[in-house]
């Protein structure tokens, strides 16, 4: 189908398009649109007004800045109107940030990551998407801006339940920062999708380190039906694990607190088989690379 | 396509329906196949429809409208994308490459099509201006392309003749891979 009708503006600054957000209740805004257009093609959404971001200079940008702590660590923010692509082809971006690099390269196509964001992806907050439970596993934070300020929102905060988030109507990501993994660190980013480009069926982020004579983690599940969510009653069994092994008891507590619900491809007891599995594959894998 | 900005060739207008909504039209220019294009578009024109109904570049076809099948893969400045997951307005001032693009003017095929006709690597052809169009981001990338990563562009489109494998020894073919050992990629879905 086509869209229905509706107004295009290309935002020439920040400002320009958190006023056309404030002006107008009912504007959606565009970067890649690699979520949007579908939705307006399909149309399950009819926004008056498009405020197309993909084009402004000052979002155009991916820094790196030196990150406060710990002193040595630094920060990569990548402003919203830049692409999977540019961030995951970016060399120091594969060499600091590589579950960055490892969950975009599960997203869609690479004619999808051409044109999608990193931040529209994040704003979006699919619950099969890859991109929040990334933000969320490496502690990201977004920068929201509107016509009442700026604040920062830490991942923990941001994201809610399915398309979801703490973002008010009027309020636009400009720019999200990834702070870099100390090198102690473990990952692993893991999905199972039916076929290579789709949305994701159950996913996992994973990330583990040493402090202290103890364990600490954050293991995200995602694809479940909600938005991310950490799977803490493993956390806590990894806390003072020796191996990554974990009890199949705790596995299957942990089981019995998912919530997902059957579609037409797979049954919800089928899901949570997979992010069983994932979960147990993803936490040997992060503990390995610890 | 920056050869299009040292070109003499006049702009070429294209023709709007008159307006049946009361939303804004906009006035955008594009490099198409190195041709520059003006139009008035409606704010809600997909890529795809501004292609096919204004400029009647109807190579690029309309699958899914929502970025799945490949049929409507265009090049955006070089990158291969979805025309149809594009609204008309945002490529004012940008290169669009179709498949039309791909010969020369005298006919000549290009390699990647030549490839396809060399190894029946389309039946119906409806999904062929898709894949020739990614396949072609690919030949003309300076990095050296991989196998598996064929394959990955492979999966980015479908073909309901069931011609992938005739379609990926053409790419091979073209992409210079035809030596190089190994089996498709399974989905990595892990």
């Amino acid at each position: 189908m086509k869209p229905s009708p509706l107004d295009y503006v290309r935002a020439t600054s920040v400002d320009h398009a958190i006023e056309l957000l404030a002006s107008d209740n009912d504007a959606r805004l565009l970067a890649g649109g690699q979520s949007l257009m579908p939705v307006l093609n399909l149309r399950l959404g009819a926004p008056e007004l498009v405020v197309d971001i993909g084009r402004i200079d000052e979002l155009r940008s991916l820094e790196f800045a030196d990150g406060d702590v710990p002193a040595t660590r630094g920060v990569l923010r990548i402003g919203a109107a830049m692409t999977q692509t540019e961030v995951a082809t970016h060399p120091d971006v594969n060499g600091r940030w590589p579950m960055l690099v490892a969950a975009i390269a599960q997203i869609g196509h690479p004619q999808i990551r051409n044109r999608g964001t990193v931040c529209g992806s994040l704003a979006h907050n699919d619950p099969q998407a890859e991109l929040p439970a990334v933000a969320v596993a490496l502690g990201a934070t977004m920068i929201a801006r509107s016509v009442r300020g700026e604040r920062s929102l830490s991942a923990d905060d941001m994201f809610h339940g399915a398309f979801t988030t703490a973002l008010e109507a009027d309020e636009m990501i400009t720019a999200v920062e990834f702070p870099e993994p100390s090198p102690e660190q473990g990952w692993s980013f893991r999905e199972f999708s039916r076929q290579p480009g789709d949305f994701a069926t159950a996913g996992v982020a994973a990330v583990v380190r040493r402090n202290a004579g103890s364990i600490e983690s954050r293991l995200v599940v995602f694809g479940l039906g909600g938005g991310p969510t950490r799977a803490t009653l493993i956390e806590e069994a990894l806390l003072n694990a020796a191996g990554p092994d974990l009890e199949s008891s705790v596995i299957e507590q942990w089981a019995a607190t998912l919530d997902p619900v059957d579609d037409a491809h797979t049954s919800a007891r089928s899901k949570i088989r997979h992010a069983q599995r994932l979960l147990v594959e993803a936490v040997a894998e992060a503990w390995e690379r610890m | 396509m920056t050869e299009s900005s040292n070109r003499t060739t006049p702009v070429r207008r294209v023709s709007s329906p008159p307006a049946a909504e009361s939303t804004a039209r906009h006035n955008i220019t594009v490099d198409i196949n190195g041709e520059t294009i003006e139009a008035e578009v409606e704010s809600r024109l997909l890529l795809t429809d501004f292609l096919r109904d204004r400029v009647y570049l109807t190579g690029t076809h309309i699958g899914c409208e929502q970025g799945s099948c490949g049929a409507c893969t265009v090049l955006l400045d070089g990158l291969p994308v979805r025309s149809c997951l594009m609204l008309a307005p945002q490529v004012d001032g940008r290169s669009v490459r179709t498949v039309e693009g791909l010969a020369a003017p005298d006919g000549a095929l290009s390699p990647m099509q030549q490839a396809f006709c060399d190894h029946h690597g389309l039946q119906c052809g409806f999904c062929t201006p898709g894949f020739l169009m990614t396949l072609t981001s690919l030949a003309e990338r300076e990095t050296p392309v991989t196998l598996n990563e064929l394959d990955h562009h492979l999966d980015s489109s479908f073909c309901r003749c069931t011609g992938y494998m005739n379609i990926r020894a053409a790419a091979r073919h073209a992409l210079g891979l035809a030596h190089v050992e190994g089996k498709p990629a399974q989905g990595d879905g892990t």
